[in-house]
């Protein structure tokens, strides 16, 4: 088949779900009951094993009743949970058809962003024909990790086509009780990322490119689930700097990662989902479930984030050493700017005997922002020699917003170590002013600060989005001095 | 080059500078030495845009424009470089970053090209030869750990860097020891030149004489009391300020 | 959707409301209308929020419950024949102190110094008298400060012990006024005579005004009498607040022992209040109670004002003791520091939690705290949860934690010099707790305290 007909046939097989067809049967109608469960599934043809699943889970969020945790240092109107879709089919708006009718605002911001050329339509939703090199270069990936034996797929295909390996460890690591986004999540979920690694593998190229190509639709309720298998490496990237827009204002992902002995996976996430306008209407919340566990001996499970979006967000990677020599890592930079809200951190539970884990946080606070960093390192009674060290640093520019840093230490064996300090600062004008002395203007100047802050953690991530990042911080925090 | 008229100063509503007047023409080194609160630092400051000081009379002409209606990094930009008798810290900022970022901002206002990676770093590494700093300098974070002299010296780089029309130095030599005080008036005199000109602000006499000056300025109770040649100088070191301020 | 949500709330057994109708009118200042209906909305305040259970995040790490499902009855009056020998032991040395003793919560005058009893024996500015002797006016004040006393769902304990308090201390050092020597409060339980019958519940409230420019050094003391080595009182509950209000420019140092036996329940809570340039020293040693929670709460509302809080906690066998600060930066350029250290061996649990609050315009705060535990055996258990709550950006806030076993290389130091092993350990241990100690400025105090820790030392840091 030639490139323009590979082209063809799947632009054809997205009009496939598009505005062509019957609206009524592609909406579940509001609300969630054992029908609307049983109607995604149908959908989406699960096997029944499956089904069940989502039942059970459905079933056990009924006897939690409307009670959404309140503990973080959060405020929010009460959520409906009947008054939300749980399944809607993809692509059903109009997309633009070329670049000429994309939102003038939202290329300058890729601009800005330094996103190559090529990237911006696909990321603005420019209908897939357009796009003709991006397909040929996701076609050329796939082709090499197929030779590697990796999988790499949508979670639906994951579950059609490797029912075994989902079924083995899907809710092993967040199990269908562990808290009510998670059980809201696994009832229904709708799609995600499925990514298994075999032994000895070295994936031979960050995830993030080729994810950032098929730039997939990404849904309210998203499920995404990656081992790596004994002596495996993936690095993966979800999200990109570009903002996001959804009609879907609850997000409720749940990222299940498991490395088994000598294996390591290196998960970043640089999201900026929209976080509502200079008044805080609008915005996305964002209340994710993320956790890894470090099975094996000598596993490696690190999590990077640069949250800059969403009107909320609640989320905690986490990381269970079970295996002896395990490590776990958190590096995390998040923003809050106008009214945002970010209530985020980790749990490390060290379990296993010398287990380490590194968390590094690091929160700015602008606007009327308020940004939480909750973390719990835990040591359990037969962790030997464990050892973690934290450093939480906040950020305040300006008067009106808050940084706050509620850690939990929680140690049950003697040989445990955790050390852990936290600062607050602002930007002083004293280096403010020493920037514009030698010619910078407020805005770089307060960029270059701010990266300077977040060095440690921005190291952490794959090159280009290194890159981008840095640019998005200078993004988020436009106005906010001065 | 710079005209000050009757320039006066207040910091925390305390008149500070009180009827200031000054010239400097072009490619000309001026001192100005005073006893301490009578000013030296305000003067600084203010020229260099600093809030807190406020401005209750008098102008400034830097090259005819008038200086004190523009933004700290516009004068920056427009070539005024002040080297700071404390220079702050910025942790987590590399110093070849920064100055990269103000090398290439300046550039951008003239018109100029701005400098590469690569290029940039053939012209620093050229400077720091020069003043017998090590490389290393450039991948530190910016005055992080450096002691009182490491920081003068990184400000007098800074300035071979940026290449300013004016440059004030803001007690350069206090904290610095023989060595560390002829290195850094070798590498502010290498940058003297006929379309430079520089005020050295400074509480000895010691400095000038490394760096002589064309004309010296007593400025005591927040005004220029006596000006003459570099003998001034010497005159003041061995009779004091008090016998020039009365 | 039914609603299966685990309850937040436990509402009070209707004991409690039985035992408060029969004891009200022999409450110190039941014939006071103001104290009277402060008790009643208090004790009204304690019906609406209940015993904290573990769900309100506060309270997570220390649970009451077999408190609260446990009948309730007030202690009984101590006995008549404990003798001033019985006591000596928990004085200052020296009788470098003005002391008032309470036993099963009651002011025993014949146990007390003399000048207690005597108003007249204060020199002027200076007042001091048991809740249970004091005059209108002051009953008034003591009225006047609980009826200000805010709901929340952390205080229920607190708002029982404004209804129950059957004494305390009413102090008030005027304008100016210096305490001479510390004034030391003596809270001591005398358990059942009958061993198995239920100790029952002591309640204190302490009231202390010092006005601008004043000075005055408090020592609390909190105790069980009788030797070690009988059975440990059973159901004895120790519930106690503190109330200090430190005036303009004034300072006031404050150390507390609370070191009852294994079998009593402590919770007890000091609430400082300081306006303008007020300074309070802060220091507790908690090594007593099987659960004990002590909470410190301070409201930094006048500009200047600095707080220095400090605290040691040693925990064996199978006790729980927790400490937890609550710093309220209300003013700009005020001041605190925290430095709690807890060492815990045998199967006991340590908790520190240590809260820093900045409000908006609290600029210029200075706030720092560092919690360092030590866990000296197999089935120690140390939690702590440093908290920063920040909403003003020109602050310096810090907080360090700390947590580990002592270090091997120190321990062997010592050994290669000849000390065997668990002098060793006991050596380090103290050098641990040293600095806190040494920052006690009261000599007196300090050895006091000294004391103390030696003491419990010496029981060994196996168990």
């Amino acid at each position: 088949m030639t490139a323009l007909e590979t082209v063809r046939k799947l632009a054809e097989a997205d009009y496939k779900y598009g505005f062509v067809s019957d609206i009524e049967s592609d909406f579940a109608p509001k609300g969630l009951s054992e029908d609307t469960i049983r109607f995604i599934s149908a959908k989406k043809e699960d096997p029944d094993w499956l089904l069940q699943w989502r039942l059970n889970a459905f079933r056990h969020w009924q006897t939690l009743g409307n009670h959404e945790p309140t503990w973080a240092h959060i405020k929010h109107p009460p959520i409906d949970f009947q008054d939300i879709y749980y399944y809607a089919a993809p692509k059903s708006k109009a997309t633009p058809k070329s670049l000429d009718e994309v939102d003038p605002e939202l290329l300058r911001t890729y601009e800005k962003l330094g996103i190559p050329l090529q990237e911006r339509a696909a990321l603005a939703g420019v209908a897939v024909d357009a796009v003709f090199d991006s397909i040929s270069v996701a076609t050329t990936y796939k082709k090499k990790l197929g030779e590697l034996g990796v999988i790499f797929c949508s979670m639906s295909e994951a579950v059609r086509e490797h029912p075994e390996l989902v079924r083995k460890y899907l809710g092993s690591v967040v199990p269908i009780t562990d808290n009510f986004y998670a059980t809201l999540n696994s009832a229904v979920f709708s799609d995600g990322s499925f990514v298994y690694i075999p032994k000895g593998v070295r994936c031979p190229m960050e995830l993030s490119t080729y994810f950032r190509i098929n730039a997939a639709e990404t849904g309210q309720f998203e499920r995404t689930l990656i081992v790596a298998d004994e002596g495996a490496y993936v690095s993966y990237l979800e999200g990109c700097t570009a903002p996001k827009r959804d009609e879907n204002q609850l997000h409720a992902a749940v990222v299940e990662l498991v490395a088994l002995e000598g294996a390591e996976i290196k998960y970043a996430t640089v999201q900026n989902w929209y976080p509502g306008d200079a008044n805080g209407k609008g915005g996305i919340y964002n209340f994710v479930t993320k956790r890894g566990a470090c099975r094996g001996k000598r596993s490696r499970i690190s999590w990077t984030q640069v949250e800059t979006g969403s009107a909320i967000t609640w989320k905690y990677p986490s990381v269970i050493l079970e295996g002896d020599d395990s490590v776990g890592e958190f590096y995390s930079v998040a923003v809050v700017n106008n009214f945002q809200q970010a209530d985020t951190g980790t749990k490390m539970i060290h379990m296993g005997k010398n287990t380490s884990s590194t968390i590094i946080s690091k929160g700015i606070s602008a606007g009327r922002g308020q940004n939480t960093y909750r973390g719990l390192v835990r040591m359990q009674p037969k962790a030997e020699n464990a050892r973690n060290y934290t450093q939480c640093d906040s950020l305040l520019i300006g008067e009106r917003c808050g940084g706050h840093t509620v850690p939990y230490i929680e140690v049950r064996n003697r040989t445990g170590r955790v050390e852990h300090e936290a600062t607050t600062s602002k930007i002083s004008d004293d280096q403010l002013f020493y920037c514009r002395s030698r010619g910078l203007s407020t805005e770089d100047s307060v960029s270059l600060i701010v990266n300077g802050f977040c060095k440690e953690v921005l190291q952490k991530l794959p090159m280009e989005f290194a890159v981008e990042a840095q640019k998005l911080l200078g993004v988020s925090l436009e106005g906010a001095v001065g | 080059m710079l005209e000050i008229r009757d320039l006066q100063a207040e910091v925390n509503g305390k008149p500070i500078l009180k009827g200031l007047s000054l010239s400097i023409p072009a490619g000309q080194v001026h001192a100005i030495m005073g006893p301490n609160g009578s000013g030296k630092s305000t003067l600084a400051h203010v020229l260099a845009g600093k809030e807190g000081y406020a401005v209750t009379g008098g102008q400034v002409l830097f090259e005819g424009r008038d200086l004190l209606a523009m933004a700290p990094e516009a004068r920056a930009r427009a070539g005024v470089f002040l080297a700071f008798q404390y220079p702050v810290e910025i942790p987590g900022v590399p110093n070849a970053t920064f100055l990269k970022a103000a090398v290439n901002a300046a550039k951008r206002e003239r018109g100029e090209t701005e400098l590469d990676a690569i290029e940039f770093l053939k012209r620093a590494k050229a400077i720091l030869r020069m003043l017998k700093m090590d490389d290393a300098v450039l991948a530190r974070a910016l005055n992080v750990g450096f002691s009182g002299g490491e920081k003068k010296r990184n400000e007098v780089f800074q300035m071979a860097l940026l290449e300013p029309r004016l440059a004030i130095l803001d007690e350069t030599d206090s904290g610095l020891d023989i060595d560390a005080l002829r290195i850094v008036a070798e590498g502010v005199n290498a940058l003297r030149a006929p379309e430079r000109s520089m005020l050295v602000i400074t509480h000895y006499q010691r400095l000038l004489d490394y760096i002589v000056p064309d004309a010296v300025h007593v400025l005591a109770g927040g005004r220029i009391v006596k000006s003459g040649g570099k003998e001034l100088a010497l005159e003041l070191e061995r009779s004091g300020y008090a016998g020039i301020a009365a | 959707m039914s609603a299966v949500a685990r309850p937040k709330v436990v509402h009070p057994a209707p004991a409690f409301g039985e035992a408060f109708a029969r004891a009200r009118a022999t409450l110190p200042g039941a014939k006071t209308a103001t104290l009277n209906r402060a008790r009643e909305e208090a004790f009204a305040r304690f019906v609406r929020v209940g015993f904290p259970t573990t769900r309100v995040e506060e309270w997570k790490y220390t649970n009451l419950a077999s408190l609260a499902a446990s009948p309730f009855r007030l202690a009984e009056p101590g006995r008549e024949e404990i003798k001033l020998s019985d006591v000596a032991h928990f004085r200052l040395a020296g009788l470098c102190e003005h002391l008032l003793v309470f036993v099963n919560g009651r002011f025993r005058a014949d146990l007390s110094d003399p000048e207690i009893s005597d108003s007249g024996a204060w020199p002027k500015g200076i007042s001091v008298s048991p809740l249970s002797m004091a005059a209108e006016p002051e009953l008034g004040t003591v009225a006047t400060a609980l009826a200000n006393s805010e709901e929340h769902p952390a205080r229920g304990l607190e708002a029982l012990n404004g209804a129950f308090a059957t004494d305390g201390a009413v102090v008030r050092i005027e304008e100016n006024a210096k305490l001479d020597r510390p004034l030391h409060l003596l809270f001591l339980f005398d358990p059942s005579p009958v061993p198995e019958t239920i100790a029952g519940a002591q309640f204190l409230r302490t009231l202390v005004v010092v006005e601008a420019g004043a000075e005055a050094t408090l020592v609390e003391g909190y105790g069980t009498l009788g030797d070690a080595s009988r059975s440990s009182a059973k159901g004895a509950w120790t519930n106690a607040v503190t109330e200090i209000h430190v005036g303009s420019g004034a300072h006031v140092r404050h150390y507390k022992l609370q070191a009852e036996d294994a079998g009593t329940i402590h919770t007890s809570a000091t609430i400082a209040t300081l306006t303008k340039d007020a300074r309070y020293d802060h220091f507790v040693l908690a090594a007593g109670g099987g659960i004990a929670r002590q909470k410190l709460r301070v409201v930094l509302a006048g500009r200047g004002a600095k707080v220095a809080a400090s605290g040691i906690t040693l925990a064996r066998g199978h006790q729980h003791i927790e400490h937890r600060t609550d710093i309220r930066h209300n003013a700009p350029e005020a001041s605190s520091t925290q430095m709690f250290k807890t060492a815990v061996t045998g199967r006991a649990h340590g908790v520190f939690q240590g809260r820093i609050e900045v409000a908006p315009g609290a600029q210029k705060t200075d706030a720092r705290q560092n919690s360092r535990n030590l866990l000296l055996s197999d089935r120690a258990v140390a939690d702590s949860k440093p908290e920063l709550i920040i909403n003003a950006d020109d602050v310096m806030c810090s907080h360090g934690s700390a947590t580990g076993d002592l270090d091997a290389n120190e321990v062997f130091y010592l050994r290669s010099r000849g000390i065997d092993e668990s002098e060793a350990r006991a050596l380090l241990v103290e050098a641990f707790a040293a600095d806190l100690l040494d920052g006690i400025a009261d000599e007196t105090v300090r050895g006091h305290f000294r004391n103390q820790f030696s003491r419990w030392l010496e029981a060994g840091l196996e168990a």
